[in-house]
């Protein structure tokens, strides 16, 4: 049977069962302030590399689901249910968007079928985006595929076996703008190995076809410079060696565009205070930038530009582990990340796909009462540019560039190729389902201290200029402390 | 100081109600079990479950023997209204006075914001055994959130142990209401 096929027979069944609707609603949300005194934007830190405590800002999602025809024991009917989930990061009063609906997107839907054609299989079509499991310190998925894929899929599970297998089209989820089909095939493979070893793999693989004609295709500019095009000089370059030749400007040529994320992950637990750990992996060929607009002479120009961006890699392995340490009072959680990004087109400046970072962060979390309870959490992380310095130490940096020399014409960004940032969070938890670092709604009452070797290593809007006319003066400050009341649940 | 503040904040606390207690002692037979979506007989709910469940009959001085999954899961084989089923209850509850029926189905709901979203349907009931057709019952459906994919429908009836507690002893306290002159 085709996809078509069974998608068009999934369709007659729905207005017949319609009347068997059992509509359920889920959700989440997490919504706090942050004030502090020392200019920050609401968050202890840049991101979640930290922990993710203290550096997230506001968010919410709404999932709906359908239960069309509902699953029924001991009856190999055919079962159907509809989802929807809408997200985003803005909510009244917690942060500059102020709640708008622009700052959320419908980012799933699918419909789900079983008892179809095969045993144990659920076929789903519409959003594909699956994973392994989460860093819940880092709020971090490593090991996830299908994040741009609307396709269709099946899932072959028994308790011991989970098989899926998907193919679909990223085009719209990478080029939003500029869609072409990109067709992306993957699956995964989970096996339980009794009940204390998980293992899995998986991947997907992003095939964008050259179409000559669709101006929306992968194409690239022949002859492009690097580093004429970082530094957006590329039609300056081009007219200063031919003066007036505008149509000499070489036209695109059609290309192929390719692509692939492969995952792992090993788990474990159930063994004594261990509850469970979880270590995911990921290796990424990031899909090539499609085109970039450069202004001359009053013009846009268009440069197509997938041969300098396709050798953008990611490495990405993360692990958390969970243990109970006085069962019902004192919970645990570390976790480590370590990532890689290098940029095979690019040795000449510092940029977010050449760097190496690695972190750990540990919580811990004591039940004073069943209810009411202490939270500390303490993370140390270092970050390195892999091209250059990328990070300001000091306000007045420039003074410490080389030789103290300004440099109008370098690509470096600041004083120092790595930024080593330490955190330490605590405050008291109510939880009123009762003990478990994980247990929520929790509503949270926290202190939060950073030390960066960066300048104000945190968002702001501070003016960074050292000239004479900068109005607001310069503040050098290495320790940023916020006070935090949050609360964060699932429903 | 930090312990008088400690002290003093945990005796300033709201405390809970005490449950609603019979006049007195009727031995009550348990069936606490779990119907899977994939079929076959209905098992029982994890041990530490069960024991928090006989604990609640216990506070309301209803002293509760459960009936084993080799016992109930045979004779409840294709029984799947509760009225059946406290009709089998009543049958098979060696003398007791007061039948209680525990019944859940776990439905897995979604992959939500990084846990995995179960459902709980629980629907609670209690009849005399000499005439199960004068039962009352509670029937609710309440979340609960896993952190791994491992976890199933074992971890989701143990997550939901205490909202099970609680159901079952506003039952109770309603049970004792009604029946006490």
């Amino acid at each position: 049977m085709t996809p078509w096929r069974f998608l068009s027979l999934l369709l007659l069944a729905l207005p017949a069962a319609a009347q068997a609707g059992d509509a359920s609603v889920g959700g989440y949300f997490r919504v706090g302030t942050r004030p502090d005194f020392q200019g920050s934007g609401g968050k202890l830190g840049y991101w979640n590399l930290y922990g993710r405590l203290l550096n997230e800002g506001p968010y919410a999602a709404l999932e709906l689901k359908l239960d069309v025809l509902d699953r029924v024991a001991d009856r190999p009917e055919p079962w159907t249910s509809l989802h929807m989930k809408v997200e985003g990061g803005s909510v009244q009063n917690a942060d500059p968007m102020g709640g708008s609906l622009s700052a959320f997107r419908l980012s799933q839907v699918y419909a789900e079928a079983g008892n179809v054609l095969l045993p144990n299989v659920t076929w789903r079509v519409g959003t594909l985006d699956t994973w392994f499991g989460d860093l819940g310190l880092y709020d971090m998925k490593p090991a996830q595929v299908f994040y741009n894929t609307i396709g269709l899929s099946g899932r072959y599970e028994t308790e011991h076996v989970d098989l899926l297998l998907g193919f679909g089209d990223s085009g719209y989820g990478l080029r939003p703008d500029r869609y072409s089909s990109i067709l992306t095939p993957g699956g995964t493979l989970r096996l339980r190995l009794g009940d204390h070893v998980e293992l899995g793999a998986g991947g997907e693989y992003r095939y964008e076809p050259a179409v000559e004609g669709n101006t929306n295709a992968p194409y690239t500019t022949p002859g492009l410079d690097y580093e004429d095009w970082i530094r957006g000089e590329v039609l300056q370059s081009f007219f200063a060696d031919h003066p007036g030749q505008i149509l000499e400007f070489p036209d695109p040529e059609p290309t192929t565009n390719t692509s692939y994320k492969a995952i792992g992950y090993l788990g474990f637990g159930g063994l004594g205070p261990l509850k469970w750990n979880n270590l995911f992996a990921s290796y990424e060929r990031s899909h090539p930038q499609a085109i970039s607009v450069e202004t001359w002479g009053g013009s846009d120009w268009t440069l197509y530009v997938p041969a300098l961006t396709d050798e953008r890699t990611v490495l990405l392995v993360g692990d958390e582990l969970q243990m109970s340490l006085l069962p019902g009072r004192l919970d645990l959680a570390l976790g480590g990340l370590f990532g890689l990004h290098a940029d095979g087109d690019n040795n000449l400046t510092p940029s977010d796909h050449d760097r190496r970072y690695q972190s750990g962060v540990l919580r811990l979390q004591a039940a004073i009462t069943p209810t009411f309870h202490w939270l500390g959490e303490t993370s140390l992380a270092k970050e390195v540019s892999t091209n250059g310095n990328a990070f300001r130490e000091h306000a007045d940096s420039i003074f410490a560039n080389t030789e103290g020399q300004p440099d109008t014409r370098g690509l470096e960004r600041g004083d120092t190729d790595t930024r080593h940032t330490w955190q330490g969070k605590t405050g008291f938890v109510i939880n009123p389902l009762g003990p478990g670092i994980y247990t929520r709604p929790s509503l949270r009452l926290l202190y939060g201290l950073q030390y960066s070797n960066q300048n104000n290593a945190f968002g702001n809007t501070f003016v960074e200029s050292v000239d004479q006319y900068n109005e607001f003066g310069n503040v050098e400050r290495h320790w940023h402390q916020v006070l935090a009341l949050e609360t964060e649940a699932w429903f | 100081m930090r312990a008088l503040l400690l002290t003093l904040l945990l005796a300033c606390g709201p405390k809970a109600a005490p449950p609603m207690a019979a006049a007195t002692a009727q031995s009550t037979a348990l069936v606490a079990l779990h119907s899977s979506p994939t079929g076959g007989s209905p098992t029982a709910l994890p041990e530490s479950v069960q024991q928090a469940l006989l604990a609640t009959l216990t506070e309301h001085n209803l002293p509760a023997t459960p009936l084993s999954a080799e016992r109930f899961g045979p004779g409840l084989q294709g029984k799947r209204l509760s009225p059946h089923r406290l009709s089998w209850l009543a049958e098979n509850a060696d003398g007791a006075k007061l039948i209680v029926l525990i019944e859940t189905e776990v439905e897995r709901y979604s992959e939500l914001s990084g846990r995995y979203r179960w459902v709980v349907h629980l629907r609670t009931s209690v009849a005399p055994a000499d005439n199960p057709s004068a039962a009352i019952s509670r029937q609710t459906d309440f979340p609960v959130f896993l952190e791994h994919h491992h976890e199933r429908e074992a971890e989701a009836l143990l997550a939901a142990a205490p909202l099970l507690r609680r159901e079952l002893s506003r039952l109770l306290d309603d049970w004792i209401a009604g029946t006490q002159p």
